[in-house]
């Protein structure tokens, strides 16, 4: 798959913390943004780490023990893959679409995955995560290069939201769900949450694409669908809070005509 | 006992009920036919199934419109939120979740599934429509389930429901999947790496069984040869749109004539024609492209005025473009003949 070289690759991650003294989530970190660690996967889905991974995050502390920035010591490691194939792995190529996605569509902070280190700024990640992406494209990877750059842009877009604002629009939103007296008022604070969360709405009868196609009128009046900007901030916001919050609202709606019904 | 069968004419009146809007009428007549003894799993599966068909096929053949769907879907929808109420749970199974396959947003047919598996025992967490890949993974890290059924409508959200199903491995819990994308046999399931395959969610029931006395080996990707070509569309998708839509003013002289609403359709159709290239090659699945979606076209654009060789120009236009994409040439060649047949 995608070894650098005849070295088999058989440490789990850990294995690769005990020896480098990276933490796991750093060590994540580094893999998605920078391309630094090139796992193996076995048949159960599992990622496995050789000694060239190892050897390239020790090269990457020893370049900043010498005082490079985090991103330009990784992109310099990276880069110098012993054998970086033209071509690379279909794997690879994948990943790396893939974590650019799950960069653009920056998730909230759970403590997952953080920062690789605190001063490590958040707008330096997005040029070394595209950096790292097109290096490893290599030649064969002029339209990913290009898929990068629109990504690399939504990404920067992204990093200037501090997250707690999307938790509390959302956390606001399922406050009111509690004090409802009509699916009317669940699809005003549907709405109300869809513009803090930069988009708009608009009746289904005039949805061209901007549109998401998730009505919020749960079946009450017109249908109502959300609107924003393809690959913009909004969009990302939407597609990322949206569907849970329109999920929880439609629970409240079905309680709601429920207790009508014992009432009734 | 006797069961009374839910027939043709039932459907229709409940067809006539969504057509006229009418939530109430809709939620009676499912829950009578409930209390005359019918199976909840077949009102759900006959009665809403049958019906929301019919709503595809009607804005299918431009009958009606989008807010017309959305109506009618959100109508079905509460009729399936009422049900669940009188749905009695027999002895506990085991939990499960549901979601929609990443970028997927119709969630009724994972909603419906989520309401049989809880008729069938299950403790069923549902994530509704589109959830991130990243979220799946996060929130199956915390939980236990036997497995997590993955819904995909649409064929151009496979790409979504294979990041979906490497969530599910992530978090080492056994992926299953369904929906009409997925077609009429476990072929696109298996190359997409899926533990398995379910026709319809009582078969999806009875493997969750099985899994639960024993989960399955994890599955193996099978790798396509085509998939690289399939990442490499999707990363240039807006650039072919633009080149193709060049070659569309040189091929198709009443595109000079179109307004920026009709050009905005033109290239959303060309869009919609690479993203079903892009599925059929993820998967090594030409019946995708050739036999589902060419035709699916064909029948929507015709429906709507344009004229019947319109989608074979579309295809020129992006065979003229798709350079270095030979396996995306082959099937639109194939595509174009097929559109040739039909037309003639």
């Amino acid at each position: 798959m995608s070894s650098q070289d005849g070295d088999p690759a058989t440490m789990s991650i850990g294995e690769v913390s005990r020896r480098t003294g990276v933490t796991v989530p750093t060590l994540r970190a580094w893999e998605r943004r920078y391309g630094l660690l090139v796992p193996v996967r076995t048949a159960g889905g599992h990622r496995r780490y050789s000694d060239d991974d190892v050897r390239r995050v020790l090269a990457v502390l020893k370049l900043t023990g010498q005082g490079w920035a985090m991103a330009a010591a990784a992109r310099r490691v990276a880069g110098q893959g012993s054998a970086s194939p033209v071509r690379p792995p279909v794997d690879e190529l994948r990943d790396r679409l893939w974590s650019a996605l799950d960069q653009a569509l920056r998730e909230l902070p759970a403590g997952t995955e953080a920062p690789a280190s605190p001063e490590e700024p958040l707008a330096m990640d997005q040029d070394a995560a595209s950096a790292g992406a097109q290096e490893a494209a290599g030649s064969s990877g002029a339209s990913v290069r290009t898929a990068m750059v629109r990504q690399r842009r939504q990404t920067a877009a992204a990093a200037g939201q501090p997250d707690w604002q999307l938790l509390e629009t959302v956390h606001q939103a399922t406050r009111g769900l509690l004090y409802i007296a009509s699916a009317r008022e669940a699809t005003e604070i549907l709405i109300a949450a869809v513009h803090r969360l930069g988009g708009s709405t608009i009746p289904a009868g005039q949805a061209d694409s901007w549109a998401l196609p998730i009505d919020l009128s749960f079946g009450e009046g017109e249908p109502i669908l959300p609107v924003a900007e393809p690959l913009s901030l909004a969009r990302m916001q939407l597609e990322q809070m949206l569907p849970g919050l329109v999920e929880d609202t439609r629970r409240a709606v079905q309680l709601l005509r429920r207790s009508e019904d014992l009432d009734g | 006992m006797h069961q009374p069968q839910i027939t043709q004419a039932d459907v229709k009146r409940f067809v006539d009920h969504l057509a006229r809007r009418d939530r109430k009428a809709a939620v009676r007549q499912a829950l009578g036919l409930l209390e005359a003894g019918a199976p909840v799993q077949d009102v759900v599966q006959v009665l809403l199934g049958s019906a929301q068909a019919e709503v595809g096929r009607r804005w299918e053949a431009n009958q009606w419109s989008v807010a017309d769907e959305h109506a009618a879907t959100a109508i079905t929808d509460a009729v399936l939120g009422a049900l669940a109420w009188r749905v009695e749970v027999a002895e506990d199974q085991g939990h499960v979740v549901i979601t929609c396959a990443e970028g997927e947003w119709h969630s009724l047919p994972a909603r419906m599934a989520a309401e049989v598996l809880r008729l069938h025992g299950w403790q069923v967490t549902f994530l509704g429509a589109s959830t991130p890949a990243d979220h799946l993974r996060r929130f199956l890290a915390e939980v236990d389930a036997i497995g997590v059924v993955i819904s995909c409508s649409v064929p151009i959200f496979l790409s979504g429901a294979q990041r979906s199903i490497q969530a599910a491995h992530a978090a080492e819990i056994p992926a299953l999947v369904g929906g009409r994308a997925f077609g009429p046999d476990d072929l696109r399931a298996r190359r997409l790496g899926a533990d398995g395959w379910a026709p319809d969610t009582v078969a999806a029931a009875h493997l969750l069984m099985v899994w639960r006395r024993e989960p399955p080996e994890a599955a193996k990707p099978m790798a396509s040869a085509s998939e690289r070509e399939s990442l490499e569309l999707e990363a240039a998708r807006p650039e072919l749109i633009q080149a193709a839509m060049n070659e569309l003013f040189l091929r198709f002289p009443p595109l000079a004539g179109y307004n920026d609403n009709q050009l905005a359709r033109t290239r959303e159709d060309l869009g919609y024609i690479l993203q079903f290239l892009g599925a059929a090659l993820l998967t090594d699945d030409p019946r995708i492209f050739l036999d589902e979606f060419l035709p699916w076209l064909t029948r929507v654009l015709t429906a709507r005025g344009l004229p019947a060789g319109v989608v074979t120009v579309g295809l020129e236009a992006l065979a003229a473009v798709l350079d270095g994409y030979p396996r995306s040439q082959k099937l639109i060649a194939q595509g174009r003949r097929l559109a040739v047949d039909q037309s003639t």
